[in-house]
């Protein structure tokens, strides 16, 4: 059932983004400008349609009623995924704001948990060693620029920065 | 010569032979962990070659790329669990030979195999790329359009089960890359209004969430049983193979390391390919094909030697005509232009030292590796232990960091994030991401051959697809197409 919405998706979104295509303005003649992704559009509504019909017919009947608990959201397993997938987004939110440092720490700790670390003392030890690591061989060795952060944290994320050099 | 020579004065300095040296342990042991591929090791790696010089950055990449394919024959035949998809062939005669305690001579025959396989694939490369390249100063848009169209068509040919799945994927992928400004006329395409879509997806970015953080959702998701590496009594590497014993498996090897060179040039078939067609075509002209997948060392040969022959392979259309054979190179594609190295025809005249650092840089990563790769391999056992929750956060944090420090932009991190997240359900759903990744390489450059062939056809298709060596190609297209799904319908209804 999960791959029959997931390709209904695809086909619907396909099919959006080609009457969308429509309008894409054609500046001096550049006509391929709208007709290249439309045509691309085109076959891809096609092949979803397939696809889309294809597993509806390989479905039991039984499957094709919609149920909620498809998606699985009470298995342990399940919730540890979409709580990752939050995590990323949590992370790139607060990483302009916090800065490298704090939002990576956090971020680790966070990580480490969801990949079925333990609670302890170590699951911040790592943290901090792998925040550090990265830091180091990033900012330090390679001379690439990480997000600072606001106010003082980017006062001592300049800091550090220029403490190596 | 002169260009081998240019190549040893490039790539012979110190700091370069480090990085190279540093890229062969990297990508040995990324190559070894599993759940962490060959190609995920190039993508995490290019993070480093930021601020290094071009030829720095190529040598580095070169040797990532050449070791992550032998490294994954360490855990194949330490654990019977293959590192790289490449060396699950390895497997079948690999581990049989360690449980005779002859772990030692297996991974000898491995390495060394995997040493030649690069080496003969280097100097096929080194023969065929300027002839190529050559040949290609005299294509035009239309020939290099109707060149990409084979590209891809290669891949859903190559994938005999699923054809659909496969031409999806691709679909999907050319339409990611007509987001953002248009190459012609400027004009934004699919942003919504968005001025950070004006740029579209950036493959690096989108990569590093198809690759590496779609495998670390899937441990989430799925732990995978790592109770066989916490062993305390990893196999003894101690007893090496002859140089007898190595001489005796010399006719395999020179037939391995030419047919994975070949087909590492097809677009779409890569290391794992060439592994297990050239262990076929051993078991069919093996004097005792009845030893085979039972710990026999022309096995584990014709694997190792193919999959890194494919590695060469893959860069002679990327280095001749600038188009990727694989997903790994189309990762080095995108580092290198990065570095404002431009990849195809003219790489000879305008860049001709970064075509002979790649040369070399091979070469000299294929022969350090045979080394490198014992010292790690009787090490292995301890970095296996390391939990999977202090690797799999710091592949994600390397991922992350590699992202941003692209181009100092938060836009390349969602990106990231939407390319974990979509190519997680996409590859759960049977999807193909490496058709995916491909054609979003590939796809921007089609259509700007597309349409400056147009122009130049004087937007006349009789004339843009009437050219001969254009017609020749479309039609082997069209052709591989049709006989692709002809075939697939065939074998549905047989199953009927």
């Amino acid at each position: 059932m999960g791959e029959l919405i997931f390709n209904g998706f695809l086909l619907i979104f396909f099919a959006a983004m080609l009457v969308y295509s429509g309008q894409i303005e054609i500046w001096n003649g550049h006509v391929w400008a709208r007709y290249w992704p439309m045509i691309i559009l085109a076959v891809g509504v096609l092949l979803f349609a397939i696809k889309t019909w294809g597993v509806f017919r390989k479905l039991p009947k039984e499957e094709l009623k919609f149920d909620i608990k498809i998606f699985g959201f009470k298995e342990r397993n399940i919730q540890m995924l979409l709580v990752s997938f939050a995590w990323l987004i949590f992370y790139a939110l607060i990483l302009p704001k916090a800065g490298f440092i704090i939002s990576t720490f956090i971020f680790c700790v966070g990580m480490q948990l969801l990949l079925r670390g333990k609670l302890g003392w170590q699951v911040f030890a790592v943290a901090f060693a792998i925040t550090a690591a990265i830091y180091v061989v990033f900012v330090w060795g390679l001379g690439t620029s990480v997000p600072r952060g606001v106010g003082p944290l980017y006062d001592f994320g300049r800091w550090l920065e220029y403490l190596w050099s | 010569m002169e260009l081998i020579l240019t190549g040893l004065k490039v790539v012979c300095t110190p700091g370069t032979l480090l990085w190279i040296v540093l890229g062969v342990v990297l990508g040995v042991i990324f190559g070894a962990l599993p759940g962490v591929s060959a190609t995920m090791a190039i993508v995490l790696c290019i993070s480093f070659t930021y601020t290094m010089s071009p030829v720095m950055g190529i040598a580095f990449l070169s040797a990532v790329y050449c070791a992550a394919i032998t490294g994954g024959s360490i855990t194949a035949i330490l654990f019977k669990i293959p590192g790289t998809p490449s060396s699950a062939a390895t497997v079948l005669d690999g581990y049989p030979m360690v449980e005779r305690g002859e772990a030692g001579k297996a991974l000898t025959v491995a390495l060394v195999s995997s040493g030649l396989g690069g080496l003969a694939s280097c100097i096929i490369m080194f023969a065929l790329t300027q002839p190529l390249m050559q040949l290609a100063l005299k294509f035009s848009s239309a020939e290099q359009f109707a060149v990409c169209c084979l590209g891809l068509a290669m891949l859903v040919f190559l994938d005999e089960d699923h054809k659909l799945n496969t031409f999806a994927s691709a679909i999907v992928g050319l339409w990611f890359g007509t987001i953002g400004l248009d190459w012609f006329s400027s004009v934004p395409r699919f942003t919504f209004g968005s001025s950070k879509l004006l740029d579209g997806i950036e493959a690096l970015p989108f990569m590093l969430g198809v690759f590496a953080a779609v495998e670390i959702f899937k441990e989430i998701r799925k732990p995978a049983d790592r109770s066989a590496y916490s062993k305390d009594n990893q196999a003894k590497v101690d007893k090496l193979a002859s140089f007898k014993e190595l001489w005796e498996l010399k006719w395999t090897a020179l037939r391995s390391g030419i047919l994975g060179t070949f087909v590492g040039i097809m677009p779409g078939a890569g290391a794992t390919i060439a592994a297990w067609l050239s262990y076929t075509v051993e078991s069919k002209m093996s004097k005792h094909p009845e030893l085979l997948g039972h710990g026999d060392p022309h096995g584990i040969c014709a694997s190792e030697t193919a999959n890194n022959a494919a590695t060469g392979g893959a860069m002679v259309p990327l280095l001749a005509m600038g188009i990727p054979g694989s997903n790994a190179a189309a990762m080095m594609m995108t580092a290198l232009a990065i570095q404002g190295v431009q990849m195809g025809p003219m790489l000879l005249k305008a860049q001709p030292e970064y075509l002979s650092a790649t040369f070399t840089a091979m070469i000299i990563a294929n022969i350090s590796m045979i080394f490198i790769s014992f010292g790690v391999a009787k090490v292995f056992a301890q970095i296996l232990k390391v939990p999977y929750h202090i690797l799999g956060t710091f592949i994600m944090m390397l991922a992350l960091v590699g992202c941003y420090a692209y181009q100092g932009n938060m836009m390349d991190i969602y990106i990231m994030i939407f390319g974990g997240i979509f190519g997680y359900f996409f590859k759960k759903y049977k999807f193909d991401t490496s058709a995916l990744i491909l054609a979003l390489v590939l796809g921007p450059m089609l259509e700007k051959n597309f349409r400056r062939g147009m122009e130049i056809a004087g937007n006349d298709p009789v004339a843009f697809f009437g050219r001969p060596i254009t017609l020749c190609i479309m039609l082997i297209f069209v052709a591989m197409f049709v006989w692709g799904f002809i075939q697939g319908a065939k074998k549905k209804k047989k199953a009927q």
